[in-house]
């Protein structure tokens, strides 16, 4: 029996949309841009994707992992926390670069959904409350809704975008300034001297505005972890001399202490601890001047080693004798 | 014995190792199906707790790979079972999980509001009371009021008592405001004898279909009710083949060419907003990107309504005809949102006397019709003046109608055609900036700068915007529409045009069409909403 036209045409257009996208989905699957089905991609750590859509590209990761225990913070964690230390943990270092306090908020509720996490770590800094930066590009506000995942997974394999970065993942080796691990933590190249000088100045020069909306962000993420029974360590990240007197010359030191202060009141009136590093460190002279030293990869990123430092103050590994060395 | 013992005693010894491995397992996989559970309800309850939906659009990988295909797949299977009305309530279950999706909560409303008028309706149809018509009418708009306008009338208050009211968030229902006018229409048909009985389910789904639940077409229950008691709903493959086509034409409109324009509408309208003065360039680029970003937004959203319905074996109504083709105003409204249109003329307009009570009463139906038809778009001012200038364009178009019949003048002949077309065009354009606008002095902002009054500096506006401008020009004036290319095995929509380019089951076409919805689908990555999903 002759087939009708119609029968065929969709019979032609069915099929050539389904070879297509079985030949796209596969393709990025096996190149895996965003480090999401395969413990070794072809790409081996080196890859540019995982900085260039850090905030896309982790907010699947996180999921895809289901930690028990998630470290999330600006750059100074995703750099500065070695989460591959801790395996019997099965902890993820979410930390995620310039993050907000808004963005942090939304990706506690994603990560309370999605995963069996027990215990969220939260890297608190000063830039993280500026009033007028709530977010980042490349931040989804939609990562607190549910159907996030329909919109994320299907976006990771099939679109265009996906494809782009499978092709910029497979050149990336040349262009990383470092070595992704499977839990999120990034292994960072040392840097030179004339750096250092460049970050510094970076850093402070303007004031940064911390109203309510901020504080309240904070508080919200205490209540939300205290409801759902997760455990949350807070802490105040470390610095060291050069940022320390960076803001005495930019005028903004005042101001930082004030924003310590402030968080310290909303963390004591939730009855939340908050561990404060950032002059309460054995590693406050920072010794960069000829690049990166072993407690500081630059004078604003805190090495793994002082990484170790903090997850032993947060309880998550015993103090070693030579550790503050 | 001992040869039996000892094979009874290893049967034993392995069934017993067997039925402990067995229940070990059974054990572990009960665990793991507890700690699923547990994490499952997890996520509803915190799902539930923080309300976060969002919309479930065309144009998501949700409703594309999810949806659609299982609405599809079970619809027919139940279809192919001969079972018509379990097919019909599939489709009201299906419905309301599309509604759903946005907010389970307000489920509960849409529910109540169609038992309300469902029952209302069968009590007009008894007793023909004129007070249950009216309790009806008042119910269905003070539900609406209440919504969408009580923050917006507050507002206003404040603004002119110099007091400080506090009212708590008020969210909008999705389609509150095409639910309300198609259930008015209902209602009102019932009390002038203008329908036939329909079972409960029939209605809901009239009501709650969702390829036009959230943005329109305003289905009339003439157009649905009847194809769900006579229509032929079993799978044609001309069905899937046209509405597939139709969808597909629509997606690339909304996704491809309104959302490419969005970027440079938005950043223009931002800047005017902020009081940034728009040279002449800045400003007609801003202006003319969101005519057409709003045309194919709204003419992508149709086709997709229509191909969607037509997946279904289901016709709905047309509801955009090549508007930016219309010789004046009274053609624009024919053209542009045609179910509203008809929904204004016939439960408005006419009621309040059409034409029929001279001249200065009809141009006062006018305004008031066109007034109450902007309002409707949203809560503002500015849409309010929209409605308030199309009024005025319309009261003129009337008036020149008058003059040039008077003087047996035809005002589309030769170039007079391609004059009126481009005035009217142009006239949209500026009632546009008011309708975009989040404020009067936006709106002034950018008429400022298209009237030249912040200087005819020639300036680096961007390459890209003004090819895209060109573009969607190209298609809104020179392209058949959908409905005039989309003629097989019958036509569409009932048209006498015959273009010259036309849809056929060739594999060309296939191809085309299935190039189409791979570009659309590869560019899904970044989601944006449907404009008229806002009122």
């Amino acid at each position: 029996m002759k087939k009708q036209p119609h029968y065929k045409y969709n019979q032609r257009v069915f099929g050539t949309l389904s070879a297509t996208f079985l030949s796209i989905s596969l393709f990025v699957y096996c190149i895996d841009p965003y480090w999401l089905f395969h413990r070794k991609p072809v790409w081996d750590g080196h890859n540019i994707v995982l900085a260039l859509k850090m905030r896309f590209t982790k907010s699947l990761q996180v999921i895809f992992r289901q930690p028990r225990v998630v470290i999330i913070g600006s750059s100074r964690v995703y750099r500065g926390i070695p989460t591959n230390k801790l395996p019997q943990y099965n902890a993820y270092n979410l930390g995620i670069s310039s993050l907000r306090i808004s963005e942090a908020d939304a990706y506690v509720r994603h990560v309370m959904r999605w995963t069996p996490v027990k215990v969220i770590v939260l890297g608190l800094d000063y830039f993280m409350f500026d009033h007028a930066h709530q977010s980042e590009p490349g931040f989804d506000s939609s990562v607190t809704n549910f159907n996030y995942l329909f919109k994320a997974i299907p976006s990771s394999l099939l679109t265009l975008m996906a494809v782009k970065d499978s092709l910029t993942a497979m050149e990336g080796e040349k262009k990383s300034d470092g070595h992704w691990t499977w839990s999120g933590f990034k292994i960072t190249k040392p840097r030179p001297a004339e750096r250092m000088e460049v970050v510094v100045n970076t850093f402070y020069n303007d004031h940064k505005e911390v109203t309510d909306q901020e504080l309240n962000k904070l508080e919200n993420i205490i209540r939300q972890t205290r409801l759902k029974g997760i455990e949350l360590k807070l802490f105040i990240s470390p610095l060291n001399q050069r940022m320390i007197n960076r803001m005495k010359k930019m005028g903004v030191y005042e101001e930082f202490e004030r924003w310590k202060a402030m968080i310290s009141e909303v963390a004591r009136s939730n009855n939340v601890k908050i561990l404060d590093f950032s002059k309460n460190n054995p590693f406050f002279i920072d010794h960069t001047e000829h690049g990166s030293s072993t407690h500081w990869i630059d004078p604003s990123h805190y090495s793994p080693k002082t990484g170790l430092w903090i997850l032993t103050q947060t309880g998550f590994l015993v103090a070693h004798k030579n550790q503050n060395n | 014995m001992v040869f039996w013992n000892y094979h009874i005693t290893s049967l034993y010894y392995c069934h017993t190792r067997f039925c402990a491995g067995f229940i070990q397992t059974l054990h572990q996989s009960l665990e793991r199906l507890i700690k699923y559970y547990a994490r499952a309800k997890n996520i509803c309850r915190s799902t539930l707790a923080q309300g976060c939906f969002q919309s479930m659009l065309f144009n998501s990988f949700t409703f594309l790979l999810i949806f659609l295909p299982v609405t599809l797949l079970i619809y027919y299977k139940i279809v192919a079972y001969a079972r018509r009305e379990t097919a019909i309530l599939w489709l009201v279950v299906a419905s309301l999980f599309f509604y759903g999706w946005w907010n389970l909560a307000y489920v509960l409303l849409i529910v109540s509001s169609i038992l309300f008028n469902y029952l209302t309706g069968s009590l007009l149809a008894r007793y023909k009371a004129r007070w249950i018509l009216w309790i009806g009418i008042s119910a269905n708009l003070l539900l609406l009021i209440y919504f969408k306008y009580t923050a917006f009338i507050i507002a206003n208050i404040m603004t002119l008592t110099g007091t400080h009211l506090e009212i708590n968030g008020i969210i909008l229902p999705l389609a509150i405001s095409f639910l309300t006018f198609q259930q008015i229409a209902y209602l009102a048909d019932v009390y002038s004898g203008d329908t036939v009985e329909f079972s409960f389910h029939h209605y809901a789904l009239f009501v709650l279909f969702f390829p036009q639940l959230i943005a329109g077409p305003i289905v009339h229950h003439r157009e649905m009710l009847p194809q769900f008691t006579q229509g032929n709903l079993k799978f044609r493959h001309h069905n899937l083949a046209a509405g597939f086509t139709i969808f597909t034409i629509g997606l690339f409109k909304k996704v491809i060419i309104a959302d490419n324009l969005s970027g440079f509408s938005d950043t223009i309208f931002a800047a005017a907003e902020i009081g940034n003065h728009l040279t002449l360039i800045e400003s007609w680029t801003g202006a003319l990107a969101y005519s057409f970003q709003l045309y194919f937004d709204f003419s992508g959203y149709s086709d997709m309504a229509i191909g969607l319905a037509r997946m279904f074996g289901i016709r709905i109504p047309i509801n955009f005809n090549a508007p930016y083709k219309a010789s004046n105003i009274i053609d624009f409204w024919r053209r542009w949102h045609i179910t509203l249109s008809r929904f204004l003329r016939d439960y408005l307009y006419i009621p309040l006397g059409g034409n029929r009570k001279g001249k200065l009463r009809r141009y006062i139906n006018l305004i008031v019709t066109m007034l109450l038809g902007g309002l409707w778009h949203g809560a503002s001012w500015s849409f309010f003046i929209w409605g308030g200038l199309h009024a005025v364009y319309l009261i003129i178009n009337h008036g020149y109608r008058y003059i040039f019949r008077a003087f047996s003048l035809s005002p589309h002949a030769g170039t007079g055609k391609l004059l009126s077309t481009s005035l009217t065009f142009l006239a949209v354009v500026v009632a546009w900036v008011f309708f975009r606008a989040e404020s009067f002095s936006g709106a002034t902002e950018v008429l400022r700068g298209m009237s030249g009054l912040n200087g005819f500096v020639l300036d680096n506006t961007s390459h890209a915007a003004t090819i895209w401008i060109l573009i969607s020009m190209a298609i809104a004036w020179v392209f058949p529409t959908t409905q005039d290319f989309i003629r097989s095995p019958e036509p569409v929509a009932d048209q006498h045009n015959q273009p010259a380019i036309v849809w056929r089951t060739s594999p060309i076409w296939s191809f085309l069409t299935a190039l189409m919805a791979i570009i659309v689908i590869l560019n899904l990555h970044a989601v944006s909403e449907f404009l008229y999903f806002r009122f």
